[in-house]
């Protein structure tokens, strides 16, 4: 069975948020609500200041909490390529897997603008669809959670499922640079200027994800959690990536 | 078996019952309508709630609130219907009847706040997702209702004597404490959230429910009997004496005890997301909820100089109240504060402000609440039951 994961080497990755700005087009995302996101983090002051970039998409984690804790089972773990969805249909928009991920990559968008002029009034969404971008975008999949984000449900990253889902059987990488796979590769991983994402099948053993995980010591965000992510980071031992959220505090 | 049976003229005056209604209608129409009104025009975007971390905001604080006071009341009412401790015998169908009515007003903090409240109550309680705390808490409050409803066709309203049934008794105790420890399990079972994370969580969730539900029960005992304290304390609702005088301490005292705890474990505490209780030490309203909220009614219900005044349980319970308000909004608001991986879009700690809609969601649920329990006094006092009741 196919599981999909990514590989993302921090060391390569230069912060340009290409992945963000493809991801949001890709996605029909409602500006700053950024299923994929670069984050930025500063410590200490000039003129000793550290700047650090960390990118973060869904972990799709093969434990979900988010998938625990939903009451409607609108958000589930697909056993076709291990995605972790959100059936829009049975969304009630309660928050509990919001409150429940640990990493913030769930959004509830009915809420004030996060970057104005608000869209949604520059172009309001017909029916229940908060707005409708003036570009193609992928067509509405509820049931996957694809497409314009409706009222009063959440959203997250879909791993491109639109894309990723209709890959070859048995492809062991999607990769942007193969034209077979080319197509199938999600947005963030295709536009990726320094090639710092990979993506991949993390049950076979020959794709190249498991091999930099093996090769690389790929780690996993907040493994302590239980939630075991199909996201790896490669850091070739530089250190945390994300400071601590105390850090500020000048405690260690 | 001791039973309470009193006289037409110990029945609460049904003039303050009337105002009590008129109130919580007037409350409901205007605070509500305005909610409804700011929902249709800007959607959830009324709230003050964000995708950065603060998800669950004023309106959970009041749903969690008033269904913590249900649980908290039925607990009362099961002192008698199930223990048969016939002190608080005269107190028991009030209580329940303001359980009803402090369900409503839950209920009516959920609605809003959901994206699709009618497809929650179909979906939640059949699609079984054994996991998700939610689906239990729905299901133990769908029992209780139940129980809840059988009390009142076979207990309540023939306004009989004794004591109800056992079984609907123990299934309503059942649920009540089975709904509040789940409520803090939707809160202690999480984790990735340090401030709410602990099993002692649902612990202090129960002594919160017996605590709000205890205050609310003395205030609004105290209400419909015109604000006069030696006829609801004392003339016809004997339960408001010495017992529940005693009991409100011993709860106070307990979520004190717990309150403290929490506090020093978390001011002590290195771990990421416990410096929100450095926050929450800077803040005055923290302190008063503290201090004040536990200080005052026990000073009230303690000292020989106040405790034996007519005055002091309806004052105490009023402080307690809202000292429990402010600590169910500390730990709700408090647990989302720090923003989980969103780097620098985000402050260290997020601020919250509730907007005017929330507050008027707050007003709605009080309204509710205190428009049921009217509705309720007056359709028991005009059946007749009324009579077997304080």
């Amino acid at each position: 069975m196919t599981k999909w994961g990514m590989v993302i080497d921090l060391d390569k990755c230069t912060g340009c948020q290409a992945c963000t700005t493809a991801c949001s087009m890709e996605n029909t995302r409602l500006p700053g609500e950024n299923w994929q996101d670069v984050l930025f983090y500063s410590e200490g002051s000039y003129p000793n200041v550290n700047m650090r970039w960390f990118p973060r998409p869904c972990m799709h984690c093969e434990r979900p909490s988010c998938v625990d804790v939903c009451p409607t089972r609108a958000t589930y773990k697909d056993p076709n390529g291990g995605f972790v969805l959100i059936d829009w249909d049975r969304c009630i928009g309660c928050k509990a897997c919001m409150v429940a991920c640990p990493y913030g990559v769930r959004f509830y968008t009915d809420e004030r603008a996060v970057v104005e002029p608000d869209v949604r009034s520059v172009f309001p969404g017909e029916g229940k669809r908060q707005w409708s971008p003036p570009y193609s975008s992928p067509h509405d999949d509820p049931k996957h959670g694809v497409g314009v984000q409706p009222k009063g449900v959440v959203s997250k990253c879909t791993f491109c499922y639109h894309k990723v889902s209709k890959a070859p059987a048995g492809a062991a990488d999607l990769d942007e640079d193969d034209p077979a796979t080319k197509e199938y590769t999600p947005a963030c991983v295709r536009v990726c200027p320094p090639k710092a994402r990979y993506f991949g099948d993390l049950d076979n053993p020959k794709s190249k994800v498991n091999k930099l995980i093996a090769d690389k010591r790929g780690v996993r965000l907040l493994d302590h959690t239980g939630n075991k992510p199909q996201v790896y980071y490669l850091s070739g031992g530089a250190g945390a990536a994300v400071p601590s959220s105390r850090s500020s505090q000048g405690r260690s | 078996m001791s039973t309470a049976v009193l006289t037409r003229s110990s029945l609460p005056p049904i003039s303050w019952t009337l105002v009590l209604l008129v109130l919580g209608l007037v409350g409901s129409v205007v605070a509500g309508g305005y909610v409804i009104s700011q929902l249709q025009a800007h959607g959830h975007a009324a709230f003050h709630g964000d995708s950065r971390g603060l998800f669950w905001t004023l309106p959970i604080v009041t749903y969690d609130y008033f269904v913590l006071a249900t649980t908290g009341l039925v607990m009362i009412a099961s002192l008698w219907t199930v223990f048969g401790l016939s002190a608080f015998a005269p107190i028991a169908r009030r209580s329940l009847a303001l359980a009803v009515a402090s369900l409503g007003g839950a209920v009516v903090a959920l609605f809003m706040e959901l994206g699709y409240p009618v497809r929650a109550l179909l979906l939640i309680p059949f699609s079984f997702t054994w996991s998700a705390p939610l689906f239990w808490k729905v299901w133990g409050i769908i029992i209780l209702s139940a129980a809840l409803v059988v009390l009142f066709l076979t207990w309540i309203f023939p306004g009989k004597d004794e004591r109800p049934a056992l079984p609907a008794a123990l299934v309503a105790f059942g649920a009540a404490i089975f709904v509040a420890v789940v409520a803090g399990g939707v809160y202690g079972w999480m984790s990735m959230r340090p401030v709410w994370y602990g099993g002692h969580t649902s612990i202090a969730f129960l002594v919160e429910g017996l605590l709000t539900g205890s205050a609310l029960l003395v205030l609004f005992s105290w209400i419909i009997y015109g604000f006069r304290g030696e006829q609801a304390g004392r003339g016809d609702t004997p339960a408001f004496g010495e017992p529940f005088r005693l009991l409100l301490v011993v709860l106070v005292a307990a979520h004190g005890i717990l309150q403290l705890s929490r506090l020093v474990s978390g001011l002590y505490s290195n771990l990421d997301g416990m410096e929100v209780w450095h926050h929450l030490w800077g803040e005055p309203l923290f302190h008063a909820e503290l201090w004040l909220g536990l200080g005052v009614p026990l000073a009230l219900l303690l000292l020989p100089q106040t405790r034996h005044e007519a005055y002091a349980l309806p004052l105490a319970a009023a402080v307690v109240l809202l000292a429990a308000f402010l600590s169910r909004y500390h730990f709700v608001i408090g647990g989302q504060m720090v923003p989980l991986f969103k780097g620098s879009w985000a402050p260290d700690l997020l601020h919250y402000t509730p907007s005017l809609a929330e507050y008027a969601v707050l007003v709605t649920s009080v309204s509710v609440m205190a428009a049921i329990f009217a509705a309720l006094q007056l359709l028991l006092r005009s059946s007749g039951s009324l009579s077997a009741q304080s």
